[in-house]
């Protein structure tokens, strides 16, 4: 009795080297997240370090002071109007890129069509911004000239809408892919329609995911540089006597343009500025993220799980 | 019977409703912000309007927008010059963006902006764009943009530097060489300078600067398309810097690199430079554009007159139609180039023009003189 | 909707000759999943208001033919049907039938309780609301409820998720809410495999209560199951096809329950109940 019971603790016992690949694993994946903390904890540094004179001293008055040759009146207003106005975009195609995401995940077919589509969105999703750039030069800035007024924030927000659009599509669809046959099946057997099973069971459950496709969307669309460059985005504008319309038609800017016209000039009292605007958009961003996994959260919390 | 709570389907999308409420909110202050701050800007100053005199005097406030694009080291400059205006006459939508001189041509010989700005002349193909698109234009020599080669006060050594040695000392070829005497493997290929086994510690401004770009395009691309004499014909040069150099977008990072060693070699813009000599932290180099040619101290009048060789032209491109028919561009261009208006050039760090140069390039704006006017 | 009603609705005459109180008429009925032929020639009738117990080995194809009832098999895309399934006479498959309409008067129990992330009550009155119901529906939740023998668990925290739930409470509420559309038939894919013995003997009672309105059709792997509620009994089973080499469902035998346990008619049938099979 007393034999047993040693022999079997023993075999219980702990014993080192039995789990080493466990045990180098955790350690490389805990250096992994070490590394990714450090590095935005880096990043974060460096931008606060160099920002603080501007966010110690004139926050408000940067935040709400147009772009100027004046270091001391220079500001991003212009530019979180533009993103702000972008991000509008890309938010009014995210019911078309959910429906895209709808057809594509639940009526359509599986033909070589639908495939094919499904294979190009995904390629579209990877194809570099400077593309959309280019496309919404021909198309936004050139074709539908009398619409959007040239290179106008119309024009950067419709393409960087397009550019966002085959993320939304993805994500979207793939949070629908997500919602577990059971749930459809059990509508489906309680005698609802196809299009009753998508708006009361599966759009529903599949919210949270295409809330996060969205968020990762408008993110990225503030954070994009290239196709605004393309496009026309300037260093600095003023608006004359342009009512609302003509100015949505007219010059614009972006914070990531501010944070590159920033970075240009060659003083280097501009660095500060350069770091300050780069610290608006990490907080705008930063922002969005947060209202999402909120939201998030609520609306799993109501679904009960 | 116990009560049974009505159903709530609209709950969840309710939260949908917050994001988007949100961010149009988000939008809609920040709209309002812009708003406010272009109210700020109005200040109108009369003083400004006396240049527009003569040509057309405007009845009542100007009207009209633009865009002026081109050179990125011409944009602080028009930056300043723009935003003055603009202060003077808040009826103009008026806009600045700096791409480079290429894409403002582009821009400017397709119709697209009235007035572009360039850090060299237009080149031959660029023009047969704006020809063949009917653009014609006047050329107006706006600066100099001059770059100053600078060592530690300690230095008694160095005196004077060619073209080709700054080649040898700072080009991707120097790539490694820790002592000026390393560079002799170059200059020895074209029987220039022998350089003393000394420390060679390099200093300049980052990628991301005008400077940056203009050195590498004057001396190292000069000396590599064989504008100092050397046969670029019998070996291949680079057109680029070194990479080992010690970098700062901070002149004054520059200059402290430049006093920590006495053999140090560094560039920046004239203007600093100057201060920095002025002030015993830094020696001026002087600069000979080919081997065994005439040394050249710079100062302002050197650079002026183009004797100083490591200095480029900055011009400004103005659609001739628009500088004659629209009266935003006109009153415009009118401050640009009026003496108050001038003032910018150097407060953005580049020199004026010679007076002769100035004058000139005035008469050449009240004259609408079309077509090329400078070489 | 009466059943003709239905019949005029779906646009097909009754036909004649089935058996006066058979729900279900089978003939012929073989199940494709793209090349895979799952079940091959089924023919049986399933009486009015009796239990039906399928049981068979697993992959014999019983989910397959019971998804057949209620065209579930229609949302999988591979899936096809050849034969005729009859329902009071109506084929099920032909054109003119609307499968919303036949879900409506076939109620579904899944075998892994599938509550919807709802509250209790969103969960019974759903199918009353899709069916197009308005109004006050407590009475029909309540009456739902209490026929699944819920109503007292938990008439406190209606308006609470049914997520929330242990799970045979989850599987009553599913059965609640297949009751809440006023079915006709009810089908019941194994709906006690995820529960204790405690809360199958809660089910099985229910099952036996609601016979009298209902006709129900259950998969179970349960022998004492099939033996304790079932009426009749029909015992699948898979073969090796010879030529495709795939796995091939087939029905043995159906008969009155007793017969299947007692006496059955084939070997394979005795072997499977007596728990000798391979
Ligand atoms: N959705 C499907 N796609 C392809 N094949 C399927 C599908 N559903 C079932 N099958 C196949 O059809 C055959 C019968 O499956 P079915 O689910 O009807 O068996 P079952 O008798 O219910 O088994 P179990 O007792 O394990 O539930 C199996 O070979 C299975 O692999
Ligand atoms: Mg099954």
């Amino acid at each position: 009795m007393h034999d047993r019971q040693t022999v079997s603790l023993d075999s219980l016992r702990a014993r080192r080297g039995d789990d080493a690949a466990g045990h180098v694993f955790f350690l490389l994946i805990t250096a992994a997240v070490g590394l990714a903390f450090f590095i935005v904890a880096a990043v974060g540094v460096d931008v606060v370090v160099e920002a603080w004179d501007i966010l110690a001293n004139r926050l408000w008055d940067f935040l709400a002071s147009p772009s100027s040759a004046d270091e001391a009146k220079s500001g991003v207003s212009q530019g979180i109007r533009g993103s702000a106005l972008i991000a509008a975009f890309v938010i009014l195609t995210f019911p078309a890129g959910v429906g895209a995401a709808i057809y594509l995940e639940e009526y359509a077919d599986d033909t070589w069509l639908s495939r094919l589509i499904q294979v190009t969105v995904r390629n579209l999703a990877g194809v570099p911004s400077i593309v959309y750039g280019l496309l919404g030069v021909a198309v936004f800035v050139k074709g539908l000239d009398g619409l959007t007024g040239g290179r106008s924030v119309i024009a950067a927000g419709l393409a960087i809408a397009v550019l966002v659009l085959p993320v939304i599509v993805i994500t979207a669809g793939e949070a629908l892919r997500a919602v577990p046959t059971p749930l459809r099946e059990g509508a489906y057997g309680l005698g609802a329609t196809q299009w009753e099973v998508i708006r009361t069971q599966v759009l529903p459950a599949a919210l949270p995911g295409i809330l996060t496709g969205t968020v990762l969307g408008v993110a990225r669309a503030l954070g994009e540089a290239a196709p605004l460059l393309v496009i026309g985005a300037v260093g600095f504008y003023t608006t004359g006597n342009q009512d609302f319309v003509e100015q949505l038609r007219g010059a614009f800017t972006a914070l990531p343009m501010n944070i590159a016209n920033y970075a240009r000039l060659p003083a280097e009292t501009w660095r500060g500025h350069a770091a300050a605007a780069s610290f608006v958009l990490l907080v705008l961003v930063f922002l969005i993220n947060l209202v999402a996994i909120v939201v998030r959260a609520r609306i799993s919390k109501r679904l009960g799980r | 019977m116990h009560e049974l709570l009505p159903p709530s389907r609209s709950d969840r999308f309710r939260s949908v409703g917050l994001i988007v409420g949100l961010l149009a909110l988000f939008a809609l202050i920040s709209a309002l912000v812009n708003d406010d701050a272009s109210v700020t800007v109005v200040a109108a100053e009369p003083s400004v309007d006396g240049s527009t005199e003569g040509d057309v005097a405007p009845a009542g406030p100007l009207d009209g927008e633009f865009l002026i694009s081109g050179s990125s080291t011409v944009y602080p400059i028009v930056l300043e010059q723009a935003e003055a205006f603009s202060d003077a006459n808040d009826g103009v939508a008026i806009s600045v963006e700096g791409p480079g001189s290429g894409d403002g041509a582009q821009k400017f010989c397709n119709g697209e902006v009235p007035i572009a700005n360039a850090s060299r002349l237009y080149k031959q193909q660029e023009l047969e764009i704006c020809e063949a698109n009917g653009i014609e234009y006047i050329e107006l020599r706006r600066g100099i943009d001059g770059i100053t080669v600078i060592s530690s006060p300690a230095n008694d050594r160095i005196e004077c530097l060619s073209f080709n040695d700054l080649y040898a000392l700072i080009s991707e070829e120097a790539s490694g060489f820790d002592s000026w005497a390393d560079a002799n493997a170059l200059t020895s290929l074209w029987d220039g300078t022998a350089f003393p086994d000394v420390a060679l510690d390099v200093y300049g401004p980052g990628e991301e600067s005008g400077t940056f770009d203009s050195f590498g395009e004057i001396v190292i691309e000069g000396v590599a398309k064989g504008k100092t004499g050397l046969d670029t014909e019998s070996r291949d040069f680079v057109t680029s810097i070194r990479p080992d150099y010690t970098s700062s977008p901070d002149d004054n990072v520059i200059l402290q690199g430049i006093g920590a060693s006495d053999y140090s070699i560094g560039w920046v813009g004239f203007a600093f430079a100057k201060e920095a000599e002025e002030a015993g932290a830094a020696k001026l180099v002087q600069v000979a554009k080919e081997d065994g040619g005439l040394c050249v101290s710079p100062t302002e009048e050197t650079i002026a007159s183009a004797a100083f060789p490591i200095a480029r032209f900055l011009y400004t491109y103005v659609n001739a139609n628009a500088a004659a028919n629209d009266p935003a561009v006109i009153a415009f261009v009118d401050y640009m180039m009026s003496d108050e208006g001038l003032d910018a050039v150097s407060s953005a760090g580049y020199i004026n023009l010679a007076d002769s140069d100035q004058l000139r390039a005035q008469a050449i704006w009240v004259n609408r003189v079309s077509g090329p006017a400078w070489d | 909707m009466t059943m003709t009603e239905f019949a005029i609705t779906a646009g097909v005459k009754a036909a004649s000759g089935t058996g006066a109180n058979d729900v279900f008429t089978v003939d012929g009925l073989n199940v494709f999943y793209g090349d895979h032929h799952a079940v091959s020639e089924v023919d049986l009738a399933v009486k009015e208001r009796e239990i039906t117990a399928f049981i068979g080995p697993s992959g014999c194809g019983k989910s397959t033919v019971l998804r057949c009832f209620n065209r579930m098999n229609d949302l999988i895309d591979i899936a096809r049907v050849e034969g005729t399934v009859r329902y009071h006479g109506v084929d099920l498959y032909d054109e003119a039938v609307d499968p919303v309409a036949v879900r409506r008067r076939i109620g579904m129990v899944f075998q892994k309780p599938n509550p919807f992330p709802k509250s209790i009550f969103d969960n019974v009155a759903y199918g009353p609301r899709v069916g197009g119901r308005k109004g006050n529906l407590d009475e029909v939740v309540e009456r739902s409820l209490r026929s699944a023998g819920l109503w007292d668990e938990v008439k406190d925290r209606l308006s609470e998720s049914a997520l929330g739930m242990s799970g045979g409470q989850q599987q009553r509420l599913c059965i609640a809410r297949a009751i809440a559309v006023n079915p006709d038939v009810l089908l019941m894919d194994e709906p006690c495999s995820a529960l204790d013995p405690i809360a199958t003997g809660v089910i099985e009672e229910l099952m036996k209560e609601i016979q009298s309105e209902y006709t129900i059709i259950i998969v179970t792997h349960n022998m004492q199951q099939a033996a304790r509620v079932s009426d009749r009994t029909a015992f699948f089973t898979a073969e090796i096809d010879e030529r495709s080499g795939q796995r091939r469902g087939k029905l043995v035998e159906f008969e009155e329950t007793g017969t299947i346990f007692s006496n059955p008619g084939d070997e394979r049938t005795e072997a499977y109940v007596t728990g000798r099979f391979g």
